[in-house]
């Protein structure tokens, strides 16, 4: 196997990018199999699988718009528009037509892709609170759109469809439990999506985004081409998102209008200012946080009797303090004030 | 043939007219300073030249027509301004900032010529290089943001107000500076407040006032200009 190299240095508790890698993917590999030398007897309960495969979703999505809000420094609230869009995308292409999945999520990358340039094109007159309003607004266009167009099952969804393939065997049946093959591809996934970031951010292409965060106006001066690259970063962002939610329709097995929901856009937002922006490991923490901490304050809710979710007091909360405190993230580099 | 030739440009902010049929020209090789007043315009046809601003009206350089070339183009083709207030990318090291400056150039072995020439002219930059650009002093971030344009070897360099808010001693290594890089073989655009040394280290001037050139000569012949004298070099 060729060697993956995250970030090294300053990758997960200061190991190597590679030993994480190992590490994370020996604990994946450990949850996917254990239950086979047991008979039968589920050791991992399957809701921490589902809250596992959920973690690695929301790594992937942050890790998609940590292109734009992260590398670019622009806020979006309507990401969920392309985590949407791959959904749905595998919705129609396997209801309809009987297309293979794994095509199916580059079809949907493709749609995801081509409706990114449009949004780049209104979002590169505009910053601040405008462009959350354009990408708020874009993402309900697509809401909208899921819940009036007949084929689309309206504010149903669409329900019912065949888990994928590998090599002829089902993806639920590729390991020792239902969700081990969704927990390993989206492992590789968001490894490869993490490698990319990487790479990117040390490339010529991470420096004119450095530039363009920093100072358009110099930026531009500096011969950087300002319109090319904020349209390449939603792109790449597009894709990113667009394949989770593909994978997010299959292993659901169906796709709903609530995908394109603002509380969706907020929470992929979320997860990349808690992480850290531009940290990659930030995207990990940030995803996985955003995802496990709900769910436990659920379960306090329903052991504690209490009538209301003690979360939603918390998220906000959260998002306060965590402003306040230490608005770069969990993991993002201190930023330095001019001067 | 002149290095930049801008006839009849034409600037409008809204209803605004910020430039009124502007014409000047720069030949190879000198240093022209255009002076004036807050709200003349001197930053607006900077940023009109380097296509930052819609504009009407002809602009040419080295001959060939620019008014239809995207900023990253002129700067390719060897214009590049150093912009008002510095702008330099405060979190970014010093380093980067300059090579950032050389982003429109492919040639590597150039680029490294270059970055060793700007230390050796900005002995400084070499000394906080890894430095974040925010952490330097304002005169600091001047040398920085001129050596970043010098980065992408330019052969006329426009300047926008190099002296502002830096202190009288700072003031001077500026000119001083603005002085070696002409000598280098730069051609340079110099905008100013600061009329008097402006004019002192120019070969020639032109005087800017609501958006039209009011006076145009050599700069000695301004410096002594009884009219500028009373305007901007204080009687």
């Amino acid at each position: 196997m060729k060697k993956l190299r995250i970030n090294s240095g300053e990758w997960l508790f200061g190991l190597s990018g590679r030993v994480t890698f190992l590490i994370s993917a020996i604990l994946i590999l450990f949850v996917c199999f254990v239950d086979k030398f047991h008979g039968g007897k589920a050791w991992i309960p399957s809701y921490t699988q589902h809250i596992l495969v959920t973690c690695l979703l929301s790594a992937l999505l942050a890790l998609g718009l940590n292109f734009i809000s992260g590398y670019l420094g622009q806020t979006s609230l309507g990401h969920a528009a392309f985590y949407g869009i791959g959904a749905y995308t595998t919705a129609v292409l396997l209801t309809y037509t009987g297309l293979n999945f794994w095509l199916s999520i580059f079809v949907g990358m493709l749609m995801s892709m081509l409706l990114a340039i449009p949004l780049a094109a209104a979002s590169l007159r505009v910053k601040g609170q405008f462009l959350v309003v354009i990408t708020y607004a874009f993402c309900e266009i697509f809401r909208y759109i899921a819940i009036n167009v007949p084929v689309l099952g309206g504010t149903g969804g669409m329900a019912g469809l065949k888990a994928p393939e590998v090599f002829g065997v089902r993806i639920t049946k590729l390991a020792a439990t239902n969700k081990g093959g969704y927990m390993i591809l989206l492992f590789l996934l968001v490894s490869v999506a993490a490698f990319f970031s990487w790479r990117v951010q040390r490339s010529r292409v991470g420096y004119a985004f450095a530039a363009i965060r920093e100072d358009e106006i110099a930026a531009e001066a500096m011969g950087i081409n300002v319109k090319y690259y904020k349209t390449l970063a939603m792109v790449i962002s597009a894709a990113i998102c667009s394949i989770a939610g593909s994978i997010q329709a299959a292993f659901a097995t169906m796709v709903s209008p609530e995908l394109f929901s603002s509380t969706k856009s907020i929470q992929i937002f979320s997860m990349v200012v808690i992480g850290g922006r531009m940290s990659i490991k930030g995207m990990i923490l940030g995803g996985s946080l955003m995802t496990i901490l709900p769910e436990v304050f659920h379960s306090v809710k329903d052991m504690a009797g209490l009538s209301f979710d003690p979360w939603n007091i918390l998220y906000g909360l959260l998002l306060v303090v965590m402003m306040r405190v230490r608005p770069q993230g969990i993991w993002g580099r201190k930023e330095k004030d001019e001067g | 043939m002149a290095l930049l030739e801008v006839k009849g440009l034409n600037v409008f902010y809204g209803k605004i007219h910020a430039l009124k049929d502007l014409s000047l020209s720069i030949e190879e090789g000198e240093i022209v300073s255009l002076i004036g007043a807050n709200g003349a315009g001197k930053t607006t046809l900077l940023t009109s030249l380097m296509h930052q601003l819609p504009y009407t009206g002809s602009v040419s350089f080295q001959g060939k027509a620019i008014d239809q070339a995207g900023t990253r183009d002129i700067v390719k083709m060897g214009m590049t301004m150093v912009p008002e207030g510095r702008r330099v990318f405060v979190r970014t090291s010093v380093q980067d900032n300059l090579l950032l400056g050389a982003y429109s150039r492919k040639d590597k072995e150039g680029v490294k010529k270059d970055l060793d020439h700007i230390y050796e002219m900005f002995p400084r930059l070499l000394e906080r290089k890894n430095q974040l650009a925010g952490t330097l002093s304002g005169g600091e971030q001047q040398m920085l943001a001129m050596g970043r344009a010098l980065m992408s070897s330019p052969r006329l360099l426009l300047l926008d107000e190099p002296s502002m808010g830096l202190s009288p001693l700072l003031v001077d290594q500026i000119f001083d500076t603005v002085v070696n890089i002409n000598k280098t073989g730069t051609t340079i655009l110099l905008v100013e407040q600061n009329a008097n040394q402006a004019l002192r280290i120019a070969k020639r001037g032109y005087v800017i006032e609501t958006g039209e050139i009011v006076l145009s000569d050599s700069a000695d012949k301004l410096i002594v200009n009884p009219q500028v004298k009373e305007a901007y070099l204080g009687g």
